[in-house]
Order: structure tokens, then sequence, then C-alpha cells
């Protein structure tokens, strides 16, 4: 039995599933961003805090954040199995990636919730 | 690749803009001003544009609409049309 150890979730179906409900979701917000610039052309400093202090916001972009982890890393570990195939090359080039979406989701949170 | 690496900048204009006024002032004459501001905004929202399209062309696809050889071969077509059209469009709004 094929078993894989750096994909996202415990089957290649879940990953398969995973990724086009993430891909919905950062759809959605992302069409919400854009309507949201469109909407407010001289977007302030008050309006623009004041969106991330609502609660949900807040929730939403934490929704976003999680999908854009495991978005991206189902994306970059289909990218990486596929053409990297020297063992060595394709485990650093992932062991980067999730290093980095990890740093993004504290670096994401800190900013929705930091002081 | 394009998308991932811009994350960086997304974020840290995110989190500036967030800090306080002042930070938020100075990511906005950041993209009203500076020229390769300006040109990586507009070269991520340009990913993102042709990403969105196509991945919506997947999800079409995954409901078994357009899996042959003509109606794939249009879809994609319509695929780089849609998405220069996004292009272009966002480069009338970053400029």
């Amino acid at each position: 039995m094929v078993t894989n150890i750096t994909n996202f979730g415990r089957s290649g179906l879940a990953d398969w599933l995973l990724q086009r409900i993430t891909a919905v979701i950062l759809l959605a917000y992302t069409l919400f961003m854009v309507g949201f610039f469109l909407l407010n052309p001289g977007v302030d400093y008050e309006a623009w805090s004041g969106l991330f202090q609502c609660t949900l916001m807040r929730i939403f972009s934490l929704l976003a954040l999680l999908s854009l982890a495991a978005h991206a890393w189902i994306g970059l570990w289909t990218v990486a199995t596929d053409y990297m195939k020297p063992t060595g090359i394709r485990l650093a080039f992932q062991l980067v990636v999730i290093l980095a979406l990890f740093a993004f989701v504290v670096w994401g949170v800190q900013v929705l919730w930091g002081v | 690749m394009i998308l991932f690496v811009g994350l960086v900048f997304i974020f840290w204009a995110l989190d500036v803009s967030l800090s306080s006024a002042e930070g938020f002032e100075r990511v906005r004459a950041l993209l009203q001003e500076n020229f390769l501001a300006k040109f990586v905004l507009w070269g991520l929202l340009s990913a993102l544009a042709y990403h969105c399209v196509a991945g919506i062309k997947h999800l079409i696809m995954d409901l078994d609409i357009g899996v042959n050889l003509e109606s794939g071969h249009r879809m994609s077509q319509a695929v780089v049309v849609v998405s220069l059209v996004l292009i272009l469009l966002a480069g009338v709004w970053v400029w």
C-alpha cells in the first residue's frame, strides 16, 4: 500500500476535497475584499481598522487564513510530488513551504489579535 | 509560486496598515506613489486573477462540464481571455 507522509490530509481524496472547499472560501474572501475596496475608495485608517475589529470579520479572516495554509500546502505538495523527483530536493522544498506557512499563520493571528 | 512568495508583501502591508494610523498612511502612500510597489501589487493581483479564473474552470470541470476535447479547449481559451480582462482592470485600478 503506498503511504505518503508529507501530504496534508489522511488520504488523497481528503486533500482533493479540502483543496476545493478552501478554494471556495478563499474566493469568497477575495471577492469580499475587492468589493470592500471598490465600495470604499477613500478608505481611511478608522474604517480599515474598524473592519478588522468586528468579530464576524475576524472569524472570516481566520477561516481564510487557515484555508490559505491548507490550500497552499496541498497545492505546492502536488507541485513538488509531480516535478521534484530527487527526494532530498523535494523534502527540502516541502519543509520550507510548511515552515513559511506556519509563519504566515502565526503572523496572521498576531495581526488579527495582536495588541 | 508568485502568489506564495507574494504573500510576504501582503502580510507585511496588512500588519503595517493595521498597526497604527501612521502605518496605514505609510502603506497608502507607498501604493499611491511608489512605482515598484504598484508593479508588485499589479503582478500579484494578475496572478491571483488568473489563478481564480483557472480554479473556477477546474471546479466546473469537476462537475463533469466541459470535459471533452472541444469544450475543454473552448473553456481554456475563455480562461485566458477572462484573465486578461481582469489583469487589465487590475492595472487600471492600481494606476
